[in-house]
């Protein structure tokens, strides 16, 4: 409908250059309604260089082709000097409205005729209405919404693009956390708290979890109405005591299934115990897809960068235009010259500048330094391990049964029915014992890269990119084993209550816990509380304060130098991707912990925010920029490995509660799962029961290292290709020099001569030159589909 | 939506909106802000007025770009960077976000061409690199007062080590040897079109970076 040239933006050469022999012309009006023929025939442009220079502003100069066509260029002339029309000349907006306009009429002219008639002038409407809807439909298309778009614009804008990686992954693990978050209402609280209602209407009895008061000692022993309400806020930051009762932990959901009666048969329509664990699976499906759908996207994109790695180019082309701050840009301006100054030390050094003894030296070095880290991570894992799970066990096996029935401890507030809370001391022990291992993890997560980079500066790397890579990988391998142990202590520590035989149970009872899936769920709540808590304190005290005595006070500022804190982006994403992790960990357990993520996201978003814009600096050396949003992908998909090592290990060793939860009276969790296929009908089972045989699992490993192998050798081939190709543009390019060198010096000697003709080519010699160039754009503009 | 109508009406509006990659709502902001930069002369001449260089340089998104005069020779039609509102509108539609990769790579090997010969040569790269490394060096050499200014609006970390600021001579001409070296494919020295278009697209970083939005 629309002329070509508007629609599409990529247009190859060979397209425009397909009339060969005629000549594709545009009719173009000046001011003074004078008609120009603009050829794109190369051979015809006499007086280019005379027009092109006409100063008069918003008149029509000669242009070869419109404006969205940007990649056709124009073509060489054997005539004109080298170097002259091979950058493209778009037309400005002045000349391109006078084309359109006149395009337009032309068009509607050709199909319409005269518009007198009423039908055709009644079609005529008709027709550019749709035109203009589909146009608009095209234009809301490309404005895709973004989350937080505007935000990012500024914090771009003031701190460049380096730093908006952060905020990017921000949004994305919105995303994912949204989508879980609608699964989880939908599926699981929504129709819990439907049945639970729906049952207490019925008075039907589903086993309840203890009286109130049972559960928290603290609520025994407490004096006052202030106490009370000071242990309620503090639940609400453990997770435990009336916090315990509500639907955000596992114990509270019921286990029938939701039935109705049709034609006075009672059919089951949902199962509730299935729907729980069949959710629980989609949490890390869904978030593993997702993950592999953004990757995918990004890999592509920076496997292309691989292969032509170009560390200069790419520091002096990219100038980031974003920054709409001056200093942002001396800062800039200073790490590309810092990045610069770094690739020519590389190059000039080699491997052998260090003498064989510094180096061997470096090497030990490296290796005291590298076990004094593993040390350090080791020993602050052994030492809260050590003290959380012997405390428990200890006040275990301590405490009185104050309700006649199973031992009601739950949490780590055991042991406080001993403690009298009445001075400070036993205060703070009492606040010690409930959130030591929270305060930890935590605290070691905020310690522990500042530890790591002081000792990368003892390493004495050559360059700064290593130290900081290596610092980053210290800290994530930190991070993740952090999250680790502690998931492992949970798997400990429930362990008893779960079945599993451990030398841990003593002679009296084998069950420690009530619910120890609420144990879990509600020390993840815990951690995640108290890691906010911590972060929202660095924020206020690394960031806030020290900006603000910076401002204020000169002497630190111009004698010591300090700064405000620098963005640190890995560390940053690296804190994101802990922060996931637990998350993961913790959707399983406590239903409602979707919701928390996303407020805890959209509250750290703006936090961030603000700080960004007045609290910080950008960092002086980049090394998480744009192309290592794969990188990020890749690492946020090895957490989510070990939480799902920990999901699975849990649900496939351990015996759910018997006294709470979805799947009470089950003796696995998997359970629901096998009875609904037991009872489908025989056809299905007799599918399933094939489908997970041994044999077909190793048939389905085959396929896929197969495919994979397939794509390998693919890309193998295709690099190949290129290879090739880059030659051959060379050799033609050469070619190309080889007959231009030619034909000056045939022209030089015709013109000495005096023998002017003309064109100076037979008509058939410009053919073949027209060809050859063809050839070679074409080669040269291969897209990146076909590479 | 109302305010800044008074120049143009919905037609055109529309029209600007087809020719350019701009929705009538950014069109409007973006003379919004080209009205702010000469009050007067919008409000004299309305619809089309032409700003000097150094009107359009008081935007804030250009006047931290060390490449800002060229954008400005590049983008208007005299070559000498005065432009009017239609010339203005559309540099910024070509800078933003929406335009396709091949139109920013375009403008870029325009802007970096400094003597215009459809060829980025070593005295090109020369200047670019010059350019890059002036926010650095003004920035050091502030004076005392004129640093404090800064630090009391914002981040007081104004680098006021020499060393860090200065590419010595040889540098330079090692760190354009290299440039070209990389994408020079043709190998006649300099880089041209083909060469300069063929490593953009490859370069992730390219696209992110050469925009401005308003």
């Amino acid at each position: 409908m629309d002329p070509p040239e508007e629609d599409s933006p990529t247009k190859s050469l060979l397209m425009s250059e397909d009339k060969e022999n005629g000549s594709t012309s545009i009719k173009l009006e000046d001011d003074d309604d004078n008609e120009i023929y603009v050829n794109k025939d190369a051979t015809d442009f006499p007086d280019n260089d005379a027009v092109d220079r006409e100063p008069s502003p918003g008149s029509s100069l000669m242009k070869t082709e419109s404006r969205k066509s940007s990649e056709s260029y124009g073509t060489f002339s054997p005539d004109v000097n080298k170097g002259e029309n091979t950058v493209p000349r778009n037309l400005t907006l002045a000349e391109r409205r006078k084309s359109r306009r006149k395009q337009r009429e032309q068009f509607k002219l050709m199909r319409f005729g005269s518009s007198s008639s009423g039908i055709s002038h009644f079609t005529s409407k008709c027709v550019t209405f749709v035109e203009r809807s589909l146009k608009q439909a095209k234009v809301i298309k490309q404005n895709h919404f973004r989350i937080w778009g505007t935000s990012i614009k500024k914090i771009e804008g003031q701190l460049g693009s380096s730093v908006c990686t952060y905020f990017k992954v921000l949004v994305w693990m919105l995303k994912i956390n949204v989508v879980c978050m609608i699964l989880g209402l939908g599926l699981i609280v929504g129709p819990g708290g439907y049945m639970t209602w729906h049952h207490s209407q019925t008075k039907e009895t589903i086993f309840n979890k203890d009286d109130l008061t049972c559960n928290n000692p603290n609520f025994v022993n407490g004096t006052g109405f202030h106490v009370e309400a000071v242990n309620s806020v503090l639940q609400l930051f453990t997770g435990t005591g009336w916090m315990e009762n509500t639907a955000m932990f596992y114990g509270w959901y019921p286990t029938s299934n939701l039935t109705t009666n049709m034609q006075g048969k009672e059919k089951t329509v949902y199962y509730f115990s299935l729907a729980y664990f069949s959710v629980g699976c989609c949490y890390f499906a869904v978030s593993l897809l997702l993950m592999l759908a953004n990757l995918s996207k990004l890999f592509k994109k920076s496997a292309a960068e691989q292969l032509e790695y170009k560390p200069y180019s790419s520091v002096v082309f990219t100038w980031d235009y974003n920054i709409a701050d001056t200093e942002a840009s001396q800062l800039r301006s200073v790490s590309v010259i810092q990045s610069l100054k770094e690739e020519l030390d590389e190059d000039e050094q080699g491997d052998t500048k260090r003498s064989l003894l510094t180096q061997v030296g470096i090497f030990f070095l490296r290796v005291l330094t590298n076990l004094i880290c593993l040390a350090a991570v080791i020993g602050t894992v052994y030492l809260y391990v050590k003290e959380v799970l012997t405390e428990s066990t200890e006040s275990r096996a301590n405490s009185t049964d104050s309700c006649g029935q199973l031992i009601n401890e739950k949490t780590l507030e055991i042991g406080l029915e001993a403690i009298q809370l009445e001075d400070l001391s036993s205060h703070l022990a009492a606040f010690w014992k409930t959130y030591s291992a929270s305060i930890i993890v935590s605290g070691s997560n905020v310690l522990f890269p500042v530890f790591f980079e002081l000792i990368g500066l003892l390493e004495m790397y050559q360059f700064q990119s290593t130290r900081i890579r290596v610092t980053l990988v210290r800290t994530f391998i930190m991070k993740l084993f952090t999250v680790a142990t502690f998931l492992y202590l949970l798997y400990r520590a429930a362990g008893p209550s779960g079945g599993i035989t451990e030398d841990w149970q003593t002679e009296k009872n084998t069950l420690f816990y009530n619910c120890w899936e609420d144990y879990i769920g509600s020390q993840l709540y815990q951690l995640i509380m108290i890691d906010f808590l911590v972060f929202c304190a660095v924020l206020l005290f690394c960031e806030a304060f020290r900006s603000f005595i910076v401002t204020r006070v000169a002497f630190l500022r111009d004698k010591i130098g300090l700064t405000k804190r620098e963005f640190n982006i890995s560390t940053e994403v690296l804190d994101l991707m802990y922060k996931q992790m637990i998350f993961w960990a913790g959707f399983y357990f406590a239903p409602l912990l979707p919701i928390v993520a996303v407020i805890e996201i959209i509250v750290i978003f703006y936090l961030k925010k603000l700080s960004a814009l007045t609290n910080v600096v950008p960092p002086k050396t980049v090394v998480l920029n744009h192309q290592s949003s794969a990188t990020i992908n890749g690492l946020f998909l090895i957490s989510l490995l070990v939480v799902f090592v920990f999901i699975g290990l849990v649900i496939f060793n351990f015996q759910p509660s018997q006294f709470c939860g979805p799947f009470r009276g089950y003796k696995r969790f998997t359970d629901p799962l096998s009875n609904v296929i037991n009872h489908a009908t025989v056809l299905k089972k007799f599918i399933i029961d094939n489908l997970t045989t041994t044999a077909v699992l190793v048939i389905l490993i085959i396929l896929v290292l197969l495919v994979i192998y397939y794509y390998k050798s693919l890309a193998a081939s295709r690099n190949v290709t290129i290879e090739l190709l880059k030659e051959q543009v060379r050799n033609e390019i050469a070619e190309k020099e080889e007959i231009l060198h030619r034909t000056q010096k045939n022209r030089s000697k015709s013109l000495s001569n005096e023998k002017e003709t003309d064109g100076f080519y037979s008509k058939e010699k410009r053919k073949q030159l027209k060809r050859k160039n063809t050839e070679l754009h074409g080669f040269a503009n291969l897209r990146k589909s076909d590479l | 939506m109302g305010q800044g109508t008074s120049a143009y009406d919905q037609s055109e509006l529309a029209e600007f909106q087809d020719l350019t990659y701009f929705t009538k709502r950014e069109v409007l902001h973006v003379h919004k802000r080209f009205a702010e930069l000469a009050p007067e002369k919008v409000k004299q001449h309305g619809r089309n007025p032409t700003l000097t260089k150094e009107e359009i340089l008081l935007l804030p998104e250009l006047a931290a770009n060390p490449f800002k005069e060229r954008i400005l020779e590049v983008f208007s039609d005299a070559g000498d960077g005065n432009m009017n509102f239609e010339q203005f509108l559309d540099m910024m539609s070509q800078l933003s976000s929406k335009a396709p990769l091949e139109t920013k790579i375009d403008f870029a090997f325009k802007i970096y061409d400094f003597n215009e010969d459809g060829q980025i040569c070593e005295n090109d790269l020369q200047k670019v690199i010059l350019f890059l490394v002036q926010p650095a060096v003004t920035g050091a050499t502030l004076t005392s007062d004129e640093r404090n200014q800064v630090i009391k609006n914002k981040s007081c970390r104004v680098s006021n080590k020499k060393e860090e600021t200065v590419l010595t001579e040889k540098e330079i001409s090692a760190i354009v040897r290299n440039v070209i070296n990389e994408m020079d494919m043709d190998d006649d020295g300099s880089i041209s079109y083909l060469d300069f278009k063929h490593g953009m697209s490859k370069l992730n970083g390219f696209e992110e970076s050469f925009k401005v939005t308003l």
